[in-house]
């Protein structure tokens, strides 16, 4: 397995660790970088199909065009620059506004990255503490444990109709929760 | 009608499957947005799986020239619905919308053949528009641009002959162009 991190981890099949030197071909490039703008992607869109789509759609961009004189730091700059772009184009086409997006900076280090993860599980745990309790244990139920509709309702003691409309409440309370938060 | 496009926009993430497009109001586009902070809190490495990984650089391969010579080609029996899609709504611009031609020819035949010679078709109801300047867009360099309403890339390449022109091939995420 390669690396994990976005976008400068140091483990697994990573090729060229320093920044300023350059990728032996594309075959390095796709080595080196496919995990991290992948799990870039699917933390924003939050379905696995979507994601692997999309980083195709990345790669495809990105691999034909890409000069193999570029350093290591402009290859990850430009891959992240054209994940962003692919990403607002995904949400503009299915939803038609930006549901999430790519900070647009040339490239953030591995501490920097990891502490923006830190900050959005801090946020999670934040919005959930701030929910009443069957709305908080809907949540975790179906989103973080992954239970289905009715072992969730069995699990809380009510009808699966009351679980889908538990379920219901407790995201448009969490929605307008972290809506406050970021304004 | 949006709430039920939205509980069922939200059903398709629980269950892992690409959820059904619809046009979003403020309020909904922070549900989702919320639901997938909570599906990303949940899958922690969030790491593809090694079939993806090692059917991609198959695929890209066989995109690449020269980097494999009997790989099928990225359109082939591994084509993603995306790209399926990009594709069709490719050429159904190209024959309605009138905005670019050639739209999305890498998408549409990506088997490394030029598509130079096709003819240049004229905006109809769109508009060219300016994304560059020629001298910003080297050989094998990309440029990100967004104009609105259409975001992609624009790629410099020595494979157009229109290169000494001046010209670059566009690529616009879901509606692919090639122009001036």
């Amino acid at each position: 397995m390669m690396a994990q991190r976005e976008p400068t981890a140091g483990a697994g099949l990573r090729v060229a660790a320093d920044t300023g030197s350059c990728y032996p071909d594309w075959a390095a490039v796709y080595a080196d970088n496919a995990i991290w703008v992948y799990r870039m992607i699917v933390k924003r869109i939050g379905n696995v199909p979507d994601a692997e789509d999309l980083t195709a759609e990345v790669f495809l961009a990105a691999l034909r065009p890409l000069r193999t004189t570029a350093t290591v730091a402009q290859v990850r700059g430009y891959l992240r620059a054209i994940t962003r772009s692919v990403l607002a184009a995904h949400w503009r086409q299915t939803t038609g506004c930006d549901i999430t997006s790519i900070d647009d900076v040339p490239e953030v280090s591995h501490e920097a990255d990891h502490a923006v993860d830190i900050a959005a599980a801090q946020q999670v745990r934040r919005v959930l503490a701030s929910l009443p309790d069957n709305y908080r244990r809907i949540l975790d139920l179906r989103f973080l444990q992954g239970r289905s509709i009715n072992e969730s309702a069995t699990q809380m003691g009510v009808s699966v109709a009351n679980a889908k409309v538990l379920q219901h409440r407790a995201l448009r309370r969490a929605a307008a929760l972290t809506e406050k938060d970021e304004h | 009608m949006n709430a039920r496009r939205l509980r069922r926009y939200i059903d398709d993430l629980l269950y892992g499957r690409r959820p059904r497009p619809f046009d979003a109001d403020r309020f909904e586009a922070a549900q989702i947005r919320t639901a997938i902070e909570l599906r990303a809190a949940r899958t922690a490495s969030g790491a593809p799986s090694e079939d993806f990984l090692t059917d991609l650089q198959r695929r890209l391969a066989a995109w690449i020239p020269g980097a494999q010579e009997n790989a099928d080609p990225p359109n082939g029996p591994h084509a993603t619905r995306r790209q399926v899609v990009v594709a069709a709504s490719a050429a159904a611009l190209a024959g309605s919308a009138g905005v670019v031609a050639g739209a999305a020819t890498e998408r549409v035949a990506p088997d490394g053949r030029s598509h130079a010679n096709r003819p240049s078709m004229q905006p109809g109801d769109g508009s060219w528009q300016v994304v560059a300047a020629s001298a910003d867009v080297p050989a094998g360099v990309m440029r990100p641009f967004d104009v609105g309403s259409v975001v992609g890339f624009v790629v410099g390449s020595t494979a157009n002959p229109r290169r000494s022109r001046g010209c670059a091939r566009t690529r616009a995420a879901g509606c692919g162009s090639t122009g001036p």
